[in-house]
């Protein structure tokens, strides 16, 4: 006989990182699953935050399965770790977990982002978290999700090609700037996240474990460590980043990395750090305070 | 100034936790070795299953142990998670791999067995930089039916734990006997 007693926890305010154990064991089960096939989306529950779906509530969810209260969490937002979105997901992170929150890539354990990764090299005991808006990279060209399915069953990704083809025959050149279709290990094609094309090859065969959680879709996917992520790309186009390389930032002098335009009255543009954390250390270090700047992945705008 | 308390994870979301991050960066290096919270098949199944789940389990303290989650029981041949303290074979043979359209149904076989001492394999695929070795104690058969059964992206997922020691061989894995 089983006691009722035995069957239930004591009262507690709120389980702990906000989440409940059932909904942690649903995501363990598919981060699990996402990781043994790389690149294949698994759908899950994507259960109620409070947070507006469409917000990060998928690569919350992710965060809140991994955290502990060893855990040191960064929150970016286009980079920057102070616009209004990044705060508020940080804090409530914090809040539920007792993690550490810290802005600098270095000392993250936990790194969730909405559409960038920064610019110094993660390790291999560091996770990305990235927040996807629409995982379904057919959906330009099949918006019907059981076809859609069919097709990454059959990995049938002709159609994709000839999205890139087009863009070519009207522009001139491939004008996908975000969210670059990528063929994971050989077989599925991921959209990752609406990342710029300068961040796509810091995927590939990278150090650490990357998460790509869709809570509004309810889909997530993975790119574990040294795994193959290929932009699509024609054998004779070769696969070109954001010509940032010569932009200097104009607040922390340093050059060779993705940049934000800033429009000028004079019609002319400034450019400033996209990874604003990068910059910040940056002018720390060169008003001589003791800030350790981390390995990048580009140099100079060349990736290594 | 705040007056919030840090909330404290209790023992059970520690382990789990703690568990579950040995199992996830098992699972993306694979044939690297983790340490699960407690030793055992046991602390595998509280961190990763329960009502949602149909489970196997070949035997029967710890079906009753796993049961208590409140994962069903099911034929080897339609659970979720297969939890293997005895014979592997028959696991291996039986477990639903999913099929190319639904990946996720991909059964996943968590063995209790030495990681060490079995025929010498090695591994490469997603995870691993250029190739690792491992040999966990499982017979020569298991290896070829599991080749056998594999059809990326359908496949079956291992996870090989003895006693705090855990490495995982995801459906990813290309095994070669040498």
């Amino acid at each position: 006989m089983t006691a009722l007693s035995e069957l239930t926890r004591p009262w507690a305010a709120m389980s702990y990182g906000f989440l409940d154990a059932s909904a942690k064991r649903e995501m363990r089960r598919k981060m699990l699953k996402a990781i043994a096939v790389p690149g294949c989306q698994m759908v899950y529950a994507s259960r109620e935050v409070p947070m507006a779906r469409g917000w990060g509530t998928g690569g919350l969810q992710v965060t809140l399965t991994l955290v502990n209260p060893a855990s040191v969490v960064k929150v970016i937002d286009q980079g920057a770790d102070d616009s209004v979105n990044a705060v508020s997901i940080r804090k409530f992170l914090a809040r539920v977990s007792g993690a550490r929150e810290t802005w600098d890539t270095l000392e993250a354990t936990i790194l969730q982002s909405r559409h960038r990764i920064p610019e110094e090299l993660m390790r291999e005991d560091q996770i990305l978290v990235l927040q996807v808006p629409n995982p379904e990279p057919l959906r330009p060209v099949e918006p019907n999700m059981s076809v859609a399915r069919e097709m990454h069953a059959d990995a049938d990704y002709g159609r994709l090609w000839l999205i890139l083809y087009e863009q070519m025959v009207r522009s001139g050149r491939i004008m996908q700037g975000a969210a670059y279709p990528s063929l994971v290990n050989g077989r599925h094609v991921i959209t990752p996240s609406p990342i710029p094309r300068w961040d796509v090859p810091k995927l590939h065969m990278a150090h650490h474990l990357t998460f790509l959680s869709a809570g509004r879709e309810k889909r997530i996917f993975a790119v574990p460590p040294f795994t193959s992520v290929e932009p699509l790309v024609f054998s004779d186009v070769p696969y070109k980043v954001e010509e940032h390389g010569d932009l200097t930032c104009h607040r922390s002098g340093v050059k060779g990395y993705f940049m934000n335009e800033i429009p000028q009255d004079d019609g002319s543009s400034a450019f400033e750090l996209s990874d604003s954390n990068l910059g910040i250390k940056a002018i720390q270090a060169r008003d001589g305070e003791p800030v350790k700047i981390g390995e990048t992945w580009y140099n100079s705008g060349a990736m290594q | 100034m705040e007056m919030i308390v840090p909330p404290r994870p209790d023992a059970g979301e520690t382990r789990d936790n703690q568990t579950f991050e040995a199992l996830m960066w098992a699972m993306s290096r694979p044939g690297k070795v983790y340490e699960i919270a407690e030793p055992g098949l046991l602390s595998v199944a509280m961190t990763l299953v329960d009502i949602e789940m149909q489970v196997y389990c070949d035997d029967s303290a710890l079906a009753e142990a796993i049961s208590r989650t409140g994962a069903c029981k099911a034929a080897a041949d339609e659970a979720g998670y297969l939890f293997v303290a005895g014979d592997p074979m028959p696991a291996i043979r039986t477990a639903d791999p999913g099929t190319a359209l639904y990946p996720d149904n991909g059964a996943t076989i968590v063995i209790a067995a030495s990681i060490s001492g079995g025929p010498r394999l090695q591994l490469t695929g997603p995870g691993i930089m250029t190739t690792i070795e491992a040999s966990p104690d499982l017979p020569l058969a298991f290896w070829v039916e599991r080749a056998r059964r594999s059809a990326y992206p359908a496949g079956l997922d291992l996870i090989i734990v003895e006693e705090r020691r855990v490495i995982a061989l995801p459906r990813s894995t290309q095994v070669e006997v040498l």
